[in-house]
């Protein structure tokens, strides 16, 4: 089961890997990423332009999409993660999987997904 | 380790699935640091010339190979897997006999498969795995898709049997695109190779430089990635929204080494890979050996003996007495074909010459420099006697020089692709094929299908398509800024930024491989190793190599150019033999005086629509100012008419001094002799070299070198051979002076002749190819002298070129021959002649008919050969028309002159509706008894009489299905209007006093937008009337207005001022027409708007005023001419001179 949202976030990242989130707040609650599951990028429609100047979004204005998808293992700050690992090497967490994204072009991060 | 070598890169020669010019790649890769590159196109090899020498100039190692598609043997012949095509594979050659085995597997994928659909598969690449790596390609690998999949056991099994197949060299191909999944397909394939134990080497399937636009972004096209997407809908044929299957990430760009072994920091062997094959790769292309073809010799003959004895034996034939010096200049040519190991090369193409014009019967004629040489004159390759007319070798071959000679064939048009058949069957198709050339997008067709893809409006892209004329992409801005017939079509330049900066960012990428009209590679039995071939759509064997790529791998080719006047003066030979009772076999033009005075007059009047080279609006005025009258005449006329001498305005002093206006002046008393044939005027390539020669004291070798180098910007550094360079500063100029100097030359005269020569050499012409073209040029015109209904039929029979049909209709009209309409029962395929009222008419083809195919054309002939047709239902009976083609002929008349006796005759209107009744009747059996008795399909009841076509349907009827006014001139139906206009005709206007107000009216015939020295923009108009063509100038000032009208309309009515030219006085007397007249517009109007206008009630007065204030209202285009009549009815072009 599935939601999907497409709202702003507000992204901590890794210093040290660079971009990769490890926590971001939703909807004013902070949320901890446990860890990333995978990483992966999507280009999207950029020949509509006139749709583009009407736009909400920076990149429906600007006619880009550059996405980073990141789907992680998080779980709201505060609550433990059980440290177990299952067997396919997974954290078992009392979080959920979340699929984030940042804007490559302005760098700004939204939610796209919830599995839970 | 570190670094990292790309080894599968796409470029614009995967056609249409690489967003980055080979050559771009090459220097990118140097710019990023790396010290070699791979090129991988999609089954081809034809980017490979250009990638070498960008990759030498670069500084970086050039890899080649190719990415093979292939059948796997998940889906054997290639059927669809996991929704995709076949598999694909990346070939790497790593030396020279993996590189030959790269063409000939690229060649055979080609070959052996439909046009278009290169396949290729494991047991072929394994037979040919010599000198290969062989990689497990992209994501569209046999083994990357059954492990996206998830298809573990199957991957494993598929990478074991390539390996087994193949050997040493498989590697499995890892990649990252960070698409979604990517990761995890990445390390299944590195745990494949692993356990496999085949070694993996890291990739990126580079289709472009770079992911995000630097510049730009958010303001118009976003990135490479971008035109890579829209090259793949242009592909697919569908707009970019319904690609979601292509939509990928932007990672697929030459990413840096670090980058690279960023995504593969868990592999590093992979990455290294990478690099240790790079260095085992030690290949280039040669550009420095030429590969001759192979012939048979007869037994105890070398090449050069027998090329020897032919020419001997050709110099007896050719010449009534061999003098001492055409031996020695024999001998000096074959001293130089001999020492640079030619002879095979002119055996060859003298043997191909010798069979297609004797065995096979089609014209031949020699073009270009090789004209220039004794021997192409005796072997029979050139009709042009180069001794006679003073032409020099040295200008087609000398031991200097560094470029291919090559010999130019021109061939009757509609007969060519019997040639190419000839020459394949004859001498291999292992050592023969043809150049590709490679068509681009240019502005209209990137228009359109960068249109299409981005979803515009069907009816929105062709406006904005058909506004354009064909400039090159990155010109369209310009265009639209520029051209005043554009203002009108309400194009708003802002809303197609994107539209455009796309068809800018493909401009000049190619498209696809078109067959060279005239290259033919002439090679050696190895060729196949050389370049790889596939199909042309005409089914020939065509190179992955064009002709420049050709020539720098040292191909020798020979041109066989298909020339339509060559087809007209065959046709029009045929016919003479056929209907003219006084010569049995026929006339034989080749042996024809050349100095015929009918011929000469002829030329001199400038009515010579439809000759060879001299029939264009400019050329006639040419010849009207020029009045040649010998034939070295014409070679001059040819050589002048260039864009060069043009636009330095050589030809007015060249004309002044001939007709003794101006005294003839040389640059130094010393080169009379050399310039007297052209007054002083130096005119030739030819002058060039022997002015150099004569002034400095050097060879004729050495002389053509520096004439081929005056125009290089490095000029400086060109040293001449044999002659110290005394001043260093000064290069060829300071060589030039010092060498005049030495021979006797004042310094300040050496000086001057050297800015002369500079000045010259870049207009002149070469004067071997001017006399080559002046021998059909000739012939055109004495057979249209002698013989012009039977010249005028192989002219339109073989496509005039220059002029719509119906001109040379009405020019034949001019000459007084009648013209025969379209007739089912007289038509041929062809134009033929007919004795009518006891002269030579021109009967139309049938082939004119819109829409009628060649079956039905034979259905015909065929039917009427057994006996003529003697109604519409026996037409209908006997043959096998569709219904619109039976309209088509009925409508333009071919049905009018059968009559029955005993019925009435029936009216167009008439027989129309009963075909329309004949088509709704089960048509009897073929065989089944024929009644010629008409009382079972008389005309029906229904029917009662209705009226025949007015004169005006009648030639509307006639413009819509054949394009050609065959019952009258077009504007004999607008007399009244143009008299009540007070038009002046085409022969009034000589009467006409200079600078005098004037009013026209024609049907347009041709434009031309010739550059001109001032950078004004000129249009040049000629306009048809009754009484023969009028010219027109349109300045740019009246363009504005006008530019619309004169594009996009057909009938013209034309307001302006007569001028004459300076040199009307020179006009031959017989001059009907009105050459050196020409009419400067003020205004233009549309006549058939203007005659609808008067029609419907309106004044003149208020018919002209309404146009003018359409004209004025910017944004409101003139409507189109009222008869818009099929086919192309006029020419127009930039003002080349065409061939």
């Amino acid at each position: 089961m599935t939601k999907r949202y497409d709202e702003v976030i507000v992204v901590t990242s890794d210093p040290l890997e660079e971009a990769a989130p490890v926590a971001f707040t939703w909807r004013d609650r902070r949320y901890d990423i446990d860890q990333c599951l995978m990483s992966w990028r999507e280009a999207g429609e950029w020949w509509n332009r006139t749709r583009g100047r009407l736009g909400r979004t920076a990149e429906e204005k600007n006619g880009m999409r550059e996405r980073e998808y990141w789907r992680v293992l998080a779980r709201p700050a505060g609550m433990l993660a059980t440290g177990d690992l299952d067997s396919d090497g997974c954290m078992r967490s009392c979080g959920a999987v979340y699929d984030l994204y940042r804007d490559r072009t302005t760098g700004g991060w939204r939610l796209a997904r919830l599995w839970d | 380790m570190n670094g990292f070598t790309h080894l599968h890169c796409h470029s614009v020669w995967s056609l249409l699935d690489g967003a980055i010019p080979a050559e771009a790649l090459a220097h990118l890769a140097a710019e990023r640091g790396f010290e070699a590159v791979a090129l991988t196109d999609h089954d081809a090899l034809t980017g490979a010339v250009r990638f070498s020498k960008a990759c030498r100039a670069a500084g970086v190692k050039p890899i080649y190979g190719a990415e093979l598609t292939v059948a796997t043997s998940a889906a054997p012949g290639g059927a669809r897997l996991d929704g995709g095509g076949p598999g694909h594979v990346t070939l790497i050659a790593r030396d020279k006999i993996g590189y030959a085995n790269l063409c000939r597997l690229i060649s055979e994928a080609h070959l052996a498969n439909e046009r278009g659909s290169p396949l290729s598969s494991m047991e072929k690449i394994a037979q040919k795995a010599d000198g290969l790596f062989v990689l497990s390609g992209c994501a569209r690998g046999e083994i990357a898709l059954a492990a996206a999949a998830g298809r573990m056991p199957e991957a494993a099994a598929s990478a074991r049997k390539w390996r087994e197949a193949i050997g040493d060299g498989y590697r499995i191909e890892v990649f990252d695109h960070r698409g979604y999944g990517d990761h995890t397909l990445r390390d299944r394939l590195l745990r494949i190779a692993k356990e496999a134990n085949i070694p993996a080497v890291a990739t990126n399937d580079v289709h472009y430089a770079a992911p995000l636009a630097a510049s730009g972004a958010g303001d118009g096209m976003r990135s490479d990635a971008c035109v890579h997407e829209l090259l793949h809908a242009i592909n697919a044929i569908v707009p970019l929204s319904h690609t979601q299957a292509l939509r990928q990430t932007s990672e697929y760009f030459l990413k840096g080494a670090p980058e690279m072994r960023d995504l593969f920091y868990d592999a590093p062997e992979a990455a290294d890979e990478s690099l240790r094959i790079a260095d085992a790769c030690d290949y280039d292309l040669d550009f420095d050996t030429y590969h001759f073809p192979e012939l048979p010799i007869p037994k105890g003959y070398t090449p050069t003996g027998l090329l020897a004895k032919r020419c001997h034996e050709g110099a007896r034939r050719r010449f009534d007495r061999v003098t001492k010096g055409i031996e020695d200049r024999l001998q000096h040519e074959l001293g130089v074909i001999f020492k640079m190991g030619w002879a095979a090369y002119f055996l060859l193409v003298a043997d191909i010459v010798d069979h297609v014009r004797d065995i096979m019967g089609i014209r031949c004629a020699c073009r270009g420099s090789a004209a220039g040489s004794l021997v192409c004159y005796v072997l029979g390759i050139s009709d042009v006697d180069p001794v006679r007319y003073d032409l020099l070798f040295e200008r087609f071959m000398n031991s200097r020089r560094d470029e291919l000679p090559d010999i130019d064939v021109d061939v009757e048009s509609h007969r060519r692709e019997e040639v190419l058949d000839y020459i394949g069957n004859a001498y291999g198709k292992n050592q023969t094929a043809v150049c590709c050339m490679v068509d681009t997008f240019r502005a209209r067709m990137a228009i359109r299908e960068v249109g299409k893809a981005l979803g515009m409006p069907a009816d929105e892209i062709d406006v904005v398509a058909k506004a354009f004329p064909h400039v090159r992409a990155k010109d369209i801005p310009a265009a639209l800024e520029r051209l005043p017939e554009l203002s009108g079509a309400n194009l708003k330049a802002g809303q197609l930024d994107q539209l455009f900066e796309l068809c800018l960012a493909i401009d000049g990428w190619p498209r696809h491989l078109a067959l060279h009209p005239s290259g033919v590679i002439l090679s050696s039995p190895d060729l196949a190793d050389r370049v790889p071939m596939e199909s042309s759509f005409q089914g020939f064997t065509m190179l992955q190599a064009d002709k420049d790529d050709a020539e720098a791998l040292g191909l020798v080719k020979l041109d066989v150019l298909g020339v339509r006047m060559l087809s007209s003066i065959a046709h029009a030979c045929g016919e003479i033999a056929r209907v003219r009772s006084e010569h049995h076999g026929g006339v034989d033009v080749n042996s024809i005086p050349r100095d015929d005075a009918a011929t000469f007059e002829l030329i001199r009047s400038s009515r010579t629509l439809g000759c060879f080279q001299i029939e264009s609006p400019g050329q006639r005025e040419l010849l009207a100012r020029f009045q040649p009258n010998r034939f070295e005449d014409l070679v001059i006329d040819i050589s002048l008419f260039r864009p060069g001498p043009v636009k330095s305005d050589m030809v007015s002093p060249f004309l002044e001094r001939r007709h003794g206006f101006e005294p003839v002046r040389y640059p130094h008393p010393s080169l009379a002799a050399i310039l007297e044939e052209t007054h002083g005027v130096v005119v030739y390539h030819e002058q060039v070299i022997r002015v150099i020669a004569a002034v400095t004291g050097c060879s004729l070798d050495d002389a053509d070198y520096v004439r081929r180098h005056l125009g290089d910007a490095d000029a400086d550094d060109v040293g001449v051979g044999g002659v110290e360079v005394t001043e260093p500063e000064g290069g060829l100029a300071g060589w030039f002076v010092g060498a005049a100097a030495s021979n006797g030359f004042s310094r300040k005269d050496a000086e001057t002749l050297w800015r002369e020569v500079v000045s010259f050499a870049s207009f002149g012409f070469c004067k071997s190819h001017a006399a080559a073209f002046a021998l059909p040029t000739y012939i055109s015109a004495w057979l249209k002298a002698h013989y012009p209904a039977e010249f005028l039929a192989g002219v339109l029979t073989h496509d005039p070129g220059m002029y719509p049909r119906r001109l040379i209709v009405a020019d034949a009209r001019l000459f007084g021959i009648p013209i025969l309409p379209i007739d089912v029962n007289a038509s041929d395929e062809v134009y033929r002649v007919e004795q009518t009222g006891g002269k030579p008419g021109i009967r139309l083809a049938l082939s004119e008919v819109r829409g009628i195919s060649e079956a039905e054309t034979g259905s015909i002939l065929a039917a009427r050969g057994e006996h003529p047709f003697i109604s519409l239902e026996d037409l209908w009976r006997r043959t096998d028309l569709s219904r619109p083609v039976l309209e088509n002929l009925i409508h333009v008349g071919a049905l009018d002159s059968m009559s029955v006796p005993h019925l009435p005759s029936r009216s167009k209107r008439e027989l129309l509706w009963r075909a329309v009744e004949l088509y709704s009747e089960p048509k009897p059996r073929p065989g089944a008894q024929m009644s010629l008795a008409l009382d079972e399909d008389g005309p029906s009841e229904v029917l009662g009489s209705l009226p025949e076509y007015t004169p005006l349907e009648e030639t509307e009827a006639e413009l819509d299905i054949s394009g050609i006014d065959a019952s009258r001139h077009i504007m004999d139906l607008y007399s009244l209007l143009t008299a009540e206009l007070g038009c002046v005709s085409a022969g009034g206007l000589r009467a006409v006093r200079n600078n005098s107000q004037v009013w026209v009216a024609g049907v347009k015939v041709a434009s031309q937008t010739p550059a001109i020295r001032s950078g004004q923009r000129i249009i040049f108009v000629t306009l048809d009337e009754v009484a023969g063509p009028i010219d027109v100038t349109v300045f740019e000032r009246v363009q504005r207005r006008a530019a619309r009208t004169v594009f996009h309309s057909w009938l013209l009515l034309v307001k302006g001022v007569a001028r004459k030219r300076g040199g009307a006085s020179l006009v031959h007397p017989t001059d009907p027409g009105n050459v050196g007249i020409t009419v400067v517009a003020q205004e233009v109007f549309d006549l058939a708007e203007l005659a609808a206008d008067r029609k419907a009630g309106h004044s003149l007065a208020a018919a002209i005023g309404r146009q003018r204030r359409k004209q004025v209202l910017a944004g409101l285009p003139t409507q189109d001419g009222d008869l818009r009549p099929a086919g192309r009815l006029w020419h127009s072009s930039g003002g080349s001179a065409g061939r």
